[in-house]
């Protein structure tokens, strides 16, 4: 119960984030992605479930505040850390840190979805513009925050563990 | 790897994969049909977050606003000798137009004719956070429905139309800019009445431009010429300055035209908008 706490004020902390603290900079016209960061960080150290979880509150929040249907963008983030839950399983490594090839996996994942559900049911069908204007920047500034932040993360859930080991001998 | 054990027993991730998907997919159909649902929804999750989103985007431009001053120094001295020249034309327009509308009024009053374009009532508003996921340019303003905000309504900034609200909460409102992919406004020149499409175009973004379409082959339509919303869309109101033609060519089809216009908002620095509370009417 407390782990779901932790995820909701992170959710809501990454939210803010993302859309009022780095949207309000114009210096770069891209914004980092750190709701995806959050999920596929998450999805892999803790496996599936909990990547799905964020997921899914994630991309409510976006869903909510700027899509004009619910739901959308809450499937692709769910669907992505489930995949991301997977892949943590079989390749579980204790050295294998990778921010940037997860970062680059569920970035392609996420826009991949977005394209297909958001546009090309739509009938747009250019996708090269897509890639290079939309894309490969957000992709760029995520990973260079993502090699910030997934360290930071990934301590914060030792953290969690700990103090829930914690609470659960204290009961006994 | 015990935390993940213990959960499992409570939610299998397949088991719950479909449920979240289940829900996911509940969610897209209800609210593509029912505007009240995902207007609670909203409702309820607005109630809780929005004055921390208030607090946090203030705390954003407080944090880039030191370097952004200097870029905006530069980027000031430039626009200001530009505004200077563009005031002496403009005097000098202004002066020729007020001869014409002594003139307009006088045949007016003889023809007869309702005022075209009238003004418009507007509420200001700030911008409070904006999407990031880079393939929508959207954003929330800080007043919503409480303050008279309805979906449809346009919305101004910096002397042009810059987008049109799309949902409405009990205090903010999404607002999607017209240089969206998927957003098509009708218009026109000033000057012909021949209309065309204006149309928001991921492409053009990084230029800061928006594509016209669909300009017929006889329209009289060049580039430098004003650019404004046309009588017949159904949600803009007409007379609404977008921007002006940058350049237009023959599609290979020889059937219609197509271009570029530079709209005359500038979708990056933008703080504050107009709301326009007046609605079209569609005679329903």
């Amino acid at each position: 119960m407390k782990r779901f706490l932790c995820y909701l004020l992170l959710m809501v902390a990454a939210f803010f984030l993302q859309n009022n603290v780095f949207a309000a900079s114009t210096l770069i016209m891209t914004v980092p992605n750190i709701l995806l960061i959050l999920v596929f960080s998450f999805g892999f150290i803790r496996g599936s479930v909990d990547g799905m979880l964020l997921g899914f509150g994630c991309g409510l929040l976006t869903d909510v505040f700027f899509a004009g249907v619910l739901g959308a963008s809450a499937l692709i983030y769910t669907v992505l850390g489930y995949l991301i839950g997977l892949l943590g399983r079989y390749y579980y490594t204790e050295f294998a840190d990778m921010p940037l090839i997860l970062c680059l996996i569920s970035d392609l994942v996420y826009h991949l979805g977005v394209f297909v559900i958001m546009f090309l049911l739509r009938g747009q069908t250019h996708f090269w513009p897509y890639l290079t204007g939309v894309i490969v920047p957000e992709l760029l500034y995520t990973a260079a925050v993502a090699i910030g932040l997934y360290p930071l993360l990934r301590r914060l859930n030792t953290l969690i563990e700990k103090w829930e080991v914690r609470k659960t001998k204290s009961f006994v | 790897m015990a935390g993940d054990n213990r959960n499992n027993r409570f939610f299998r991730p397949r088991r719950l994969l479909i449920i979240l998907v289940g829900i996911c997919l509940f969610l897209l159909l209800v609210s593509s049909f029912s505007e009240s649902f995902s207007n609670a929804v909203r409702g309820a999750i607005d109630a809780v977050l929005m004055p921390m989103q208030k607090g946090m985007n203030r705390a954003g431009r407080a944090v880039f606003s030191r370097v952004e001053e200097l870029q905006e120094l530069y980027r000031v001295r430039e626009e200001n000798e530009e505004l200077r020249r563009e005031l002496e034309e403009l005097r000098r327009a202004n002066a020729k137009l007020q001869l014409g509308q002594t003139e307009l009024d006088a045949l007016r009053e003889v023809l007869a004719l309702k005022e075209q374009y009238p003004d418009y009532d507007s509420v200001a508003a700030h911008i409070i956070g904006r999407n990031s996921d880079n393939w929508f340019r959207s954003f929330l303003i800080d007043k919503g429905s409480e303050e008279g905000i309805r979906v449809n309504m346009n919305v101004m900034a910096g002397g042009g139309l810059c987008g049109i609200v799309t949902s409405v909460g009990d205090h903010f409102a999404t607002v999607s800019t017209i240089i969206n992919d998927g957003q098509y406004v009708s218009a026109m020149t000033t000057h012909s009445v021949d209309s065309f499409i204006v149309a928001g175009d991921l492409t053009l973004y990084t230029e800061a431009s928006l594509a016209l379409q669909h300009i017929p082959l006889t329209a009289d339509v060049r580039p430098g010429d004003t650019v404004v919303t046309s009588t017949i869309s159904d949600v803009y109101l007409p007379g609404l300055l977008i921007g002006h033609v940058a350049s237009v060519q023959t599609d290979p089809n020889q059937l219609s035209r197509t271009g570029v216009l530079r709209p005359v908002t500038d979708f990056d620095h933008m703080d504050t908008v107009l709301v326009i509370t007046t609605l079209k009417e569609k005679g329903e």
